[in-house]
């Protein structure tokens, strides 16, 4: 009976972060830090789109 | 270097790792995270002592921009390590189970906490209204968080052990036992990269500040030459 213990849930390898090797993982990963980085740049253009505000009142 | 490190991040022919299989390949992704996380840190305290020292605007600012970059490169870390964890520590798990996202593991504890403090540096800066007193607690502050960084990611993780690499056996960055060449190729330019590319942020954000403030204190002026009617 031991030995028909599944070790692993039948349905893991169906996911997508299991497939291929896991190389999605990878992928997901790298989206992450592209999400994460463009985070950064639109918080750099709200900054920036503040100073030109400032700037154009000045004007 | 990021584009070579995603490129040959992704394509390069590596050794297989236990049972990691291709996730090996996160390592070129997700740890550059802590150490860019761990140099914008550096730098945001050194930049506080300077601050307590010379007491300049711009160095309030390093320190603020960079703890900023910091975290969120902290927070990118913990979320590609979940990621991560998902397919190994907790492959056998159901997505349903929260063990399966977050092992509670010394390191992921520690650097979770460590970004909860780095949080309330912020919370403590939006806190005080006036500059040079909210820079200065800030400043003070940040020496403290930056001293509880390292036994909180470091040193406790290091001594208690868990599920991350590097535990009692030391670190398996810069032991050259456990990399491999093939990973190191791709490994240190990638750390290289990541930290150019906070530094670039971070110093953007810094020359932006410091122009807003400029125009600021010309607004200031202006107005107040114009609202005495004896000057």
């Amino acid at each position: 009976m031991l030995l028909n213990t599944p070790t692993q849930l039948p349905n893991v390898q169906n996911k997508i972060l299991f497939q291929s090797e896991k190389i999605y993982t990878v992928l997901i990963v790298i989206l992450l830090i592209w999400i994460g980085i463009i985070i950064q740049l639109l918080l750099i253009e709200r900054k920036l789109k503040k100073i030109e505000q400032k700037y154009q009142e000045k004007r | 270097m990021l584009s070579y490190t995603i490129i040959a991040g992704l394509t390069l022919h590596l050794p297989q790792v236990g049972d990691l299989e291709q996730t090996s390949r996160n390592l070129f992704f997700h740890v550059p995270m802590w150490f860019t996380m761990y140099l914008m840190m550096f730098i945001s305290v050194v930049a506080s002592i300077l601050y307590i020292a010379k007491e300049k605007t711009e160095l309030d600012s390093w320190a603020k921009e960079s703890a900023i970059t910091g975290i969120a490169f902290g927070i990118m870390g913990l979320l590609t390590g979940m990621i991560w964890s998902r397919v190994t520590w907790g492959q056998l798990l159901p997505d349903t189970d929260p063990a399966a996202w977050w092992s509670w593991d010394p390191k992921q504890t520690g650097a979770l906490a460590a970004i909860i403090m780095y949080l309330a540096y912020f919370v403590l800066r939006n806190s005080i209204q006036e500059e040079t007193k909210r820079a200065k607690l800030a400043a003070i502050y940040n020496i403290f968080a930056a001293i509880s960084l390292l036994p909180l990611t470091l040193i406790i993780p290091r001594i208690l052990g868990g599920l991350h690499p590097g535990g009692e056996e030391g670190s398996p960055v810069f032991n050259t036992q456990d990399i491999s060449a093939h990973y190191r190729i791709v490994f240190y330019p990638a750390i290289i990269g990541f930290m150019c590319l906070a530094l670039w942020i971070t110093e953007i954000r810094v020359r932006l500040f410091l122009i807003h403030q400029k125009l600021t204190e010309q607004d200031e002026s202006y107005a107040t030459e114009y609202s005495n009617p004896i000057t």
